[in-house]
């Protein structure tokens, strides 16, 4: 294979994950639905219809990319939906399990397929697959089943816009077809398709489209530009069509009312598809511009004395335009990158429901905030942090049921999942009604295993810090949803490295809950460069609640030799931050005070002198020889010096 | 009642209803004959009458015709009235200026006349002031004629006097001349002696009492020399004085030489002094001079030395600099090397396809290699230059500090030198102002010498210009015979002044201040006599000048006699021709009285005509006035005659609609006959 | 075709020389910037940023246990991978880049400690110049708290190889 080749089929790769873990997502969705419908009678078409169109479309491109076992198990599950869709087969719980276990082995196929590992044992559902479509023929597709719409709904018109424009040729009318189908009229071999292929016969099919009447019926709608006058369908009156020339509507103002709530799309919506790689590329040429635009500021303030001032005045003005433009230039990127937590969720619901089953509990997953957006690589990164928590609710926090309802809680099980904007921070908790942590137990392996002096209190924080210190345990083995993948050492570390924090409640009894604080992007962030020992460090704005100015006379040492100061009538904690990095304090008569805040917890953080304020492109500190507690990355103000990122959270979070 | 019955029975009524149809026809028709006769009358009437309006309207058109022509005329008339009225008003204007032409006139001629009158009057008193004049120029004349004689006279006399004071200026002259010469030699002896006292007033002579006794001599020489008998004898004096004068110059002659050959032996001395001095200041220069020049050769080495320094530092610096380009080509050739390294590096990546850029890369490593060496050797080269430099630059500053101390000190020693040559210097200066001075000295006491001796020759002369004084003074005295009292006290004097002289000498041993009393004596005797002279010589101009004024007076005298007869004939003339003129003058004066007469007539006629002129004026205006009224009343009279018209013609037109509505009846009349006829017509066929 | 001469990068440590592969390393710096990382281990400089990457500078000569040396116009900076990660290694200098051919690298000799083998991927002899093949991965996977003492190390290097070059009479 060529290079040239080797590329095309590379970005092809690419394409087809993309589509595959889109249609993944979707059926997901949809199968959570249909379980929901297990047992009744009449089942949504239209849900198996888009289940169908999803596996179609993932077995046509597997095939294309020669992946021939997802290939396989979307074949047998898309004979499933058929059978389902035909009601030769009821939809019972086997049916949707074994769907289930099929998309889960697919997505796994699937997944192993891009990392390149070995892939999984489909075995296991095939022959759950198997047994459910075993004594059904494996029939061909039937013509009007072969979902052609598949790849029509790539790019559906929305539902609310009119029929396309369209040209009438010399000779030609436009007429408005209105076709209602009904079983005499099937019985007669008359459906829609035919009248389609009749309408196709003597004229053009411009738009065609399903209306919903009232009474739950369904009038199909086609639009036919037509040289043929009525004379010709006048014979179709008995088939159930009718008709009436079409008048295209006048051109109604973009404003007819504001769409109140837009009705939820079913089919995907009007996109494009962007390689991440591409928009990092284009936040880093961003961030090079950020740069590049703080220096040409430095350069004016140096220049200021120099220029005249109506030119000084026009300068600024322009380095200001063009920090507006920057900054939404910025955003919109940004924005480009951004997801909602909604799709991490519904994965969620999925790891909960298996769960569910294992452990043969009821357990209702509540979500909110799924529409909550957040950077694409902070999903990315979170998302086996996410998967652990859930899980570690749902194994350590949950109770069984008898003891639920022994202590006069509910047999069913609930673990909360939300998320929220709050400015430039997304807050995601994740909150199980269970037993709490158990902080005796706790305390009693941690002063045994010398984590813990013996006289300490365990408040919350210093429970977390335990709790996340590699090779922790309180189980004795590890069970399946609590012992794999990532411990809490690795969520901690996890979410500092994206510069936020956890934070722990828990209570006994009631129940605990993680709360995980994440900037919105980890690009560009408003930062205030400040000075400590002759070092420059970089703070993001959004973490700093206040800076006061503080002199030494000020400050109160406790007994401790904690420092205090007073705060709107309160004592604020300051952390020095050239003890703890180790520098000499080099300011004079007075030093400033970051306040930050980490969960109900304010500290101050002390500095020698704030240079500035500085939008700076944050850059990942990812070897571990310079991961240091409390610095969260570094950035560059453009002059080459890399300046460490200061995460004040984790400051005040971790003891001295 | 049957038809007929009924029928007769009708009949009967019509007939009786028709008998008196009928019976009332005729009465209209009677009437109608009656309205028919009367409307002819009156139509009748109304014809003369309106003929006669016709009449009266033809008469009133006519009326106002000749109104009309009437008021053109009285228009025209009273036009041309106006217009009458206006020349006439002219000419009074004009009557009225040649009124008041004639009124100046009068007045003219008649102050002519007045004029006329008082230079007939002047000249009558003109006239009879010529011949007293000319009777008063007669007796000037006369008068005159004596004045003339009698400055003749006179003349003659200043004449006289005027030789006899010529004589005696003459002789004052020669005085004058005399004592001139005595001064002349007197100044030449006061010159020498002058000198010969200032030469000996520098040894030490005691002067000072000599000007004290002759400050007192010549209050006395001018008491002396106030007189010319005076100065005779001390003419006589002198003539002593300067022999003995003559004595004592000579003696002082000796004295001087021998102090002369004094002088001469010392300023020998100081000669040599001053030689052997120049010797030594000239041998302290030559070495001084020799000094100088190592000196300078000391500090042009010193400042050689400080060039070279600079230059060596200047060249440190250079290879400081040059060591700083070795850095920057050291960086060049480091990063150099770290690109081609880096080149390689990707060059390795690229395998195959990197081979060639692999080579390139080591091939600019390899030069950027020798770069480095190179640089490192000329790093090193430029390591030992700066040391050398250092070196030198120390070496230098060592020797610029020796040098630097070597000119100090020879710097030093040129001033020591230079005290001594000052030293030397003053001592030579000393000596030659010695030597000068003495040579000075030897000159002064040559000068005594020639001015003793000169004082001596001058002695000589004045005591034989004083004899020749004696001499002259002897004429003067003898020459002088008005003026004897003078000339004894001038003897007188001259004799004071001899024993006032004689007094000098014998007070003064030496004869300086003797000379200069006789030189002050002399001068004032000098100007004593030439104030004598300028006396005699102003009386001899005043003689002079009177002689001459009167001469001219005299001449003056003879002209205004002969312009007193001229005056007095022209006199005689002029009265004649007063008279003359006297007699035109009354004439005249006759002639313009008639004038004036006359002027007077003209002047009242015209007044006459004038009133006459604006009488003729106010009568015109009453015409024109008149006019007015009756073109007024003319107008007024064609006014109403219109009116008139206007009403006649409404008559008629009453007439003519009344003859209208005559002939309506007229026609109605007729209608109505021909109704009553037809209507007896129609009753007859009933 | 026999197997390839393997390129490498040569640089210096207290005079010795040493080698890295040259597919180690990414590229060559001069050492300029660094921030330094408080709280980090003694021998990380701290970080730089090369090629928009915040990577440390790990100073080998600390990391070898010898004497710091004040960086001069010759320092290096060698940006080495390793596996996922970049570092960078300042080094005295580094100016060559050397095809080795594979017959003149030996494995590293035996010595007292041990601690050669551990980090040395074989030594060559080129020229009479001994070239010590450092393990880049082995150097960057000891743990930061572990002591590397390389110059006693080399010491008993060198003495090997004396004593094959002079076996004893």
């Amino acid at each position: 294979m060529t290079p040239a080749s080797t590329n095309v089929f590379t970005e092809f790769l690419d394409d087809y994950f993309a589509e595959c873990d889109e249609h993944l997502t979707a059926m997901r969705r949809n199968l959570l639905t249909l379980e929901s419908l297990a047992q009744q009678e009449r089942v949504d078409v239209s849900l198996l219809d888009e289940l169908f169109r999803s596996l179609h479309t993932i077995k046509g491109l597997s095939g294309m990319v020669g992946l021939a076992e997802a290939e396989q198990l979307a074949h047998l599950m898309e004979s499933i939906l058929r059978a389902l869709r035909r009601h030769q087969l009821d939809l019972s719980d086997e049916a949707v399990d074994a769907l289930i276990l099929g998309t889960r082995t697919l997505e796994q196929v699937i997944a192993t397929r891009q990392t390149r590992q070995p892939l999984p044992d489909i075995a296991p559902a095939i022959k759950q697959l198997e047994a459910i479509t075993g004594p059904l023929p494996d029939l061909p597709p039937s013509p009007e089943e072969t979902p052609t719409a598949a790849t029509e709904t790539r790019l559906p018109l929305p539902r609310e816009s009119g029929p396309p424009a369209f040209t009438l040729r010399e000779g030609e009318r436009a007429w408005l077809f209105q076709f209602t189908p009904a079983r005499a009229l099937a019985e007669r071999g008359i459906s829609v398709d035919s009248i389609r292929t009749r309408l196709q016969e003597i004229g053009q099919i411009v738009h065609a489209a399903p209306r919903i009447q009232d009474g739950g019926k369904v009038t199909f709608e086609f639009l036919v530009t037509t040289d043929a006058d009525d004379s010709t369908f006048t014979p179709w009156q008995e088939d159930g069509l009718t008709w009436a020339p079409y008048e295209p509507p006048p051109p109604t103002p973009a404003a007819t009312g504001l769409k109140a709530v837009p009705t939820p799309s079913i089919g995907p919506p009007n996109v494009v598809r962007v390689d991440l790689t591409r928009v990092d590329d284009l936040m880093q040429t961003i961030g090079d511009l950020v740069i590049s635009r703080a220096r040409l500021e430095d350069t004016l303030t140096s220049l200021a004395r120099h220029v005249p001032a109506a030119q000084q005045r026009q300068l600024q003005e322009i380095n200001q335009a063009l920090e507006r433009q920057l900054r939404s230039l910025r955003e919109g990127v940004m924005r480009l990158r951004m997801v909602p937590l909604g799709e991490i969720f519904e994965r969620m619901k999925f790891v909960v429901r298996d769960l569910a089953r294992e452990r043969r509990q009821e357990i209702n997953l509540a979500l909110s905030g799924q529409e909550t957006e957040i950077d694409k690589l902070v999903v990315e990164r979170m998302l086996d942090p996410l998967l652990h928590l859930v899980r570690n609710a749902v194994s350590h926090g949950l109770e069984p049921a008898e003891e639920r309802l022994a202590q006069g809680k509910p047999a069913e099980g609930t673990i909360a999942l939300r998320a929220a904007t709050a400015g430039d921070s997304v807050i995601i908790e994740i909150e199980d009604d269970g037993r709490g942590i158990d902080r005796e137990r706790v305390a009693e392996q941690a002063r045994a295993q010398g984590l813990l002096d013996a006289e300490a209190p365990l408040d919350d924080p210093t429970l977390l810090d335990i709790l996340c210190t590699t090779g922790f345990s309180t189980r004795r083995q590890a069970d399946r949803a609590s012992g794999r993948g990532v411990g809490l050492d690795v969520v901690k570390k996890t979410v500092e490295e994206l510069g936020g924090s956890l934070a722990l409640d828990t209570e006994v009894g009631r129940g605990t809950r993680f709360t995980i604080r994440l900037p919105l992007t980890l690009a560009i962030v408003d930062a205030l460069i400040v000075s400590v020992g002759g070092q420059r460090f970089a703070v993001p704005l959004p973490s700093v609640r206040e800076v006061i100015e503080a002199r030494p006379k000020d400050v109160t040492v406790l007994g401790n030799e904690d420092e205090m100061l007073s705060y709107h009538g309160d004592v604020l904690p300051l952390i020095r931050l050239a003890a703890r990095f180790g520098l000499q304090e080099q300011f004079e008569r007075a030093f400033y005070v970051l306040v930050a805040a980490h969960g109900a917890k304010a500290a101050g953080i002390v500095v020698d002198r704030i240079l500035g304020q500085r939008e700076i492109v944050v850059r990942a500190i990812s070897d571990p020889l310079i991961q240091v507690p409390g610095i969260a990355g570094a950035t560059e103000l453009g002059d080459g010096r890399p300046l460490l990122i200061i995460n004040p959270a984790v400051l005040i979070g971790s003891r001295r | 009642m049957s038809i007929f019955t009924r029928s007769r029975k009708s009949r009967n009524a019509l007939e009786q209803e028709i008998a008196r149809v009928r019976s009332e026809t005729d009465q209209i028709n009677r009437t109608t004959d009656e309205i028919t006769r009367i409307t002819a009358q009156i139509t009748a009437g109304l014809e003369t009458q309106i003929n006669a309006v016709e009449e009266t309207v033809s008469q009133a058109n006519e009326m106002t015709a000749s109104l009309k022509e009437t008021a053109g005329q009285a228009e025209s008339i009273a036009g041309s009235t106006e217009e009458l009225v206006s020349s006439i008003n002219e000419l009074a204007a004009s009557i009225e200026q040649l009124t008041a032409n004639a009124t100046d006139l009068a007045a003219a001629v008649n102050e002519n006349a007045a004029a006329i009158q008082e230079t007939s009057a002047s000249i009558q008193s003109v006239t009879a002031t010529a011949e007293e004049i000319a009777a008063s120029a007669e007796q000037t004349a006369t008068s005159m004629n004596e004045i003339a004689a009698s400055i003749k006279s006179v003349s003659d006399d200043t004449d006289a006097l005027n030789v006899s004071v010529d004589e005696t200026a003459a002789s004052v002259e020669e005085l004058t001349q005399s004592v001139q010469s005595v001064a002349e030699h007197a100044d030449d002896l006061s010159t020498a002696a002058d000198q010969t006292s200032s030469a000996i007033n520098e040894m030490g002579a005691s002067i000072e009492e000599v000007t004290a006794m002759a400050e007192s001599l010549a209050s006395a020489v001018e008491q002396v020399s106030s007189s010319i008998e005076e100065m005779a004898r001390s003419v006589a004096g002198v003539a002593q004085s300067a022999e003995t004068i003559s004595e004592a110059a000579e003696g002082s002659a000796t004295s001087a030489a021998q102090l002369d050959r004094s002088i001469h032996s010392v300023a020998d001395l100081a000669r040599q002094a001053d030689e052997v001095t120049k010797g030594i200041a000239r041998d302290a220069q030559e070495s001084s001079a020799t000094t100088r020049q190592s000196i300078e050769g000391l500090l042009r080495l010193r400042d050689s030395m400080t060039r070279s320094a600079t230059m060596i530092r200047e060249m440190g610096k250079r290879a400081e600099e040059i060591g700083s380009i070795v850095d920057t080509i050291n960086l060049i050739a480091e990063r150099t090397n770290l690109l081609s390294l880096n080149a390689s590096i990707e060059a390795a990546r690229a395998g195959e396809a990197g081979r060639g850029f692999a080579v390139v890369a080591e091939e600019i490593r390899n030069l950027a290699d020798r770069a480095a060496q190179a640089t490192a050797d000329i790093a090193a080269i430029i390591r030992a230059l700066q040391e050398a430099i250092q070196e030198a630059v120390a070496s230098a500053n060592d020797s610029l500090r020796i040098a630097d101390e070597g000119s100090r000190m020879a710097e030093d020693g040129v001033a020591g030198l230079d005290k001594i040559m000052s030293g030397i210097e003053k001592t030579s200066e000393l000596v030659s102002h010695i030597a000068r001075a003495t040579d000075e000295q030897l000159s002064a006491g040559q000068n005594v010498v020639s001015a003793v001796n000169t004082t001596a020759r001058q002695a000589k002369q004045v005591t034989v210009a004083t004899a020749e004084q004696t001499r002259a003074a002897q004429e003067i005295v003898q020459s002088v015979a008005q003026m004897r009292k003078i000339s004894q006290q001038v003897t007188q004097a001259m004799n004071e002044q001899s024993r006032a002289a004689r007094d000098i000498i014998k007070a003064a041993q030496n004869t300086t201040g003797l000379a200069a009393q006789v030189r002050q004596a002399t001068n004032e005797q000098t100007k004593a006599m030439s104030q004598i002279a300028q006396a005699v010589e102003a009386m001899r101009r005043s003689t002079a000048s009177t002689a001459r004024a009167l001469e001219q007076q005299s001449t003056a005298v003879d002209q205004i006699s002969q312009e007193t007869e001229r005056l007095a004939r022209l006199i005689a003339n002029v009265s004649k021709a007063m008279g003359e003129q006297a007699n035109a003058a009354t004439q005249i004066t006759a002639a313009t009285e008639n004038m004036r007469r006359q002027t007077d007539q003209l002047a009242r006629a015209i007044q006459e005509q004038s009133r006459a002129a604006k009488e003729m004026t106010t009568a015109a205006q009453n015409i024109s006035k008149q006019i007015a009224l009756i073109t007024r009343a003319n107008r007024e009279h064609s006014t109403a005659a219109a009116e008139i018209l206007t009403a006649m013609s409404d008559i008629r037109r009453a007439n003519d609609r009344t003859a209208l509505s005559i002939e309506e009846t007229q026609r109605a009349t007729v209608n109505l006959r021909e109704r009553a006829q037809a209507i007896a017509a129609a009753l007859d066929r009933l | 075709m026999t197997e390839r001469q393997a390129p490498f990068i040569l640089f210096q440590i207290a005079d010795t020389t040493y080698a890295v592969h040259s597919e180690a390393v990414q590229q060559m710096e001069m050492v300029e910037h660094i921030t330094p990382v408080p709280n980090a281990p003694p021998f990380v400089e701290g970080v730089v940023l090369s090629r928009g990457q915040v990577i440390p500078a790990i100073n080998l000569r600390t990391r070898f246990g010898l004497e710091k040396k004040p960086y001069d116009l010759r320092t290096r900076l060698i940006v080495v991978r390793s596996g996922e990660r970049t570092v960078g290694l300042i080094v005295d200098s580094a100016r060559e880049f050397l095809a080795i051919p594979p017959e003149a690298i030996q494995p590293p000799p035996d010595t007292a400690s041990g601690m050669s083998e551990r980090y040395l991927e074989g030594i060559a002899i080129l020229d009479k110049r001994l070239i010590l093949i450092l393990n880049v991965d082995a150097v960057l996977s000891i743990a930061p708290s572990e002591e590397l003492h390389l110059a006693e190390a080399i010491a008993e290097v060198k003495d090997a190889l004396l004593a094959e070059e002079n076996p004893p009479a």
